[in-house]
């Protein structure tokens, strides 16, 4: 009797208390409050989606740049959990935590690849990638040369991860990727058609 | 003949390793010769070939950029993408008129190629020419204002360029055009989340 008095009297408040208004995504949202855009589209976003891992770590990216880490936490989380051995998975929340300039949470993010996806060179590299072009250089080689023990040959990757330290400003280290590439293709166009690009695209780096 | 003489000279540039020292050299320079190298390896594609002219662009060789910019029309005279590339040759280069002519190229070689007046549109965006990149995205939305994609990495573009009233216009169409896909909104979120920088 008691249970359902205190059932009548929540759902008698429950009926009473405002519905909160449904989001209006017109172009006066978008030019509003930057962290209400983020959350309310990672929110969209995750409702349409709730199941896939990548969309998880994306969302939970969005609610970092909103400044809501426990949010962000929670979406990070459920991804991991959802697919704990994807490589791409676990780089997507280690690049969400670096890109917030939360360096430990995203070395560890990095390394849980290597320990659990280890032959994922596509996710190693892009790890690596995604270390030069913030700085961490010494971290990012270190992960070439656990993608150059999986294949020593991959000269794509090298030519990938050299213009991302040409884009880091790191020239001299840049040559070296760069030159282990064309060693490896010597007579590849679109070797040489990236390396001028990056070089072009670059050019006022330096 | 001439093909056979080409292939003669090219042997020996061809036949030179780039070694590390080689990569540490003048940064313009290097974009020209490893554009020279390419365009030995494979001078048919238009595309490619629009693409060396950029470079040598950058290394100060005009004549060259221009000689593989007229093969590259040439090759592909209908193929909207090539112009553009060509455009945004000029463009890196700061050679204005010359890319506005070649984005003019562009919309009579293919009339209906929205994904690439896009392309354009987000080009002349990102080298500070919004003017002439509005009209154009005018045009790729009306051709189809049911295409997303194109809304969002051309609001993607004006957030980079701190435009947040255009961003919010493409945005807001975006959202409209496709209510019910959970990429468009994950794409608009990390838009915001990187102030329009590309994620890869």
């Amino acid at each position: 009797m008691r249970h359902a008095l205190v059932l009548l009297a929540a759902l008698s408040l429950a009926a009473q208390a405002p519905n909160p208004a449904p989001v209006l995504f017109d172009e006066a949202f978008f030019g509003g409050d930057r962290r209400l855009i983020l959350e309310a589209c990672a929110d969209k976003a995750r409702s349409l989606k709730p199941k896939d891992a990548k969309y998880l770590a994306e969302c939970g990216r969005a609610y970092l740049a909103a400044l809501d880490k426990p949010k962000a936490q929670g979406a990070f989380k459920d991804a991991e959990t959802r697919e704990p051995k994807d490589g791409q998975v676990l780089r997507l929340i280690a690049l969400a935590w670096l890109k917030h300039g939360y360096k430990t949470e995203a070395l560890e993010g990095y390394e849980k690849i290597v320990q659990r996806d280890p032959k994922n060179k596509e996710a190693i590299t892009q790890a690596a990638v995604d270390l030069a072009e913030v700085g961490l250089v010494n971290e990012a080689e270190r992960y070439m040369g656990v993608l150059a023990a999986l294949e020593k040959d991959d000269w794509a990757r090298f030519l990938m991860f050299g213009r991302a330290l040409l884009v880091a400003g790191q020239r001299k280290k840049a040559a070296t990727w760069f030159a282990r590439a064309a060693a490896l293709k010597p007579n590849e166009e679109k070797l040489f058609l990236e390396i001028s690009r990056a070089f072009a695209e670059t050019q006022s780096l330096m | 003949m001439r093909a056979a003489l080409c292939c003669l000279f090219a042997l020996p540039l061809l036949s030179q390793a780039l070694d590390e020292a080689a990569f540490k050299a003048d940064p313009r320079h290097l974009a020209g010769a490893c554009a020279d190298r390419a365009r030995l390896l494979r001078p048919k594609d238009a595309k490619m070939l629009a693409e060396y002219g950029r470079a040598f662009l950058v290394a100060g060789e005009r004549a060259k950029a221009e000689e593989c910019f007229q093969q590259a029309r040439t090759e592909s005279p209908r193929d909207a993408d090539v112009h553009r590339l060509i455009a945004v040759g000029w463009l890196r280069g700061g050679h204005r008129a010359e890319a506005m002519k070649a984005i003019a190229d562009m919309q009579l070689a293919d009339p209906k190629a929205k994904n690439v007046f896009t392309r354009a549109a987000v080009n002349l965006q990102d080298l500070g020419l919004a003017k002439e990149a509005d009209p154009l995205m005018e045009r790729a939305w009306n051709i189809d204002p049911s295409d997303w994609q194109n809304c969002v990495a051309f609001g993607q573009a004006c957030l980079r360029k701190s435009r947040r009233e255009a961003a919010a216009k493409w945005f807001s169409r975006a959202s409209q055009a496709k209510p019910q896909e959970e990429r468009m909104w994950n794409a608009i979120a990390l838009a915001y989340a990187d102030n329009g920088a590309d994620f890869h």
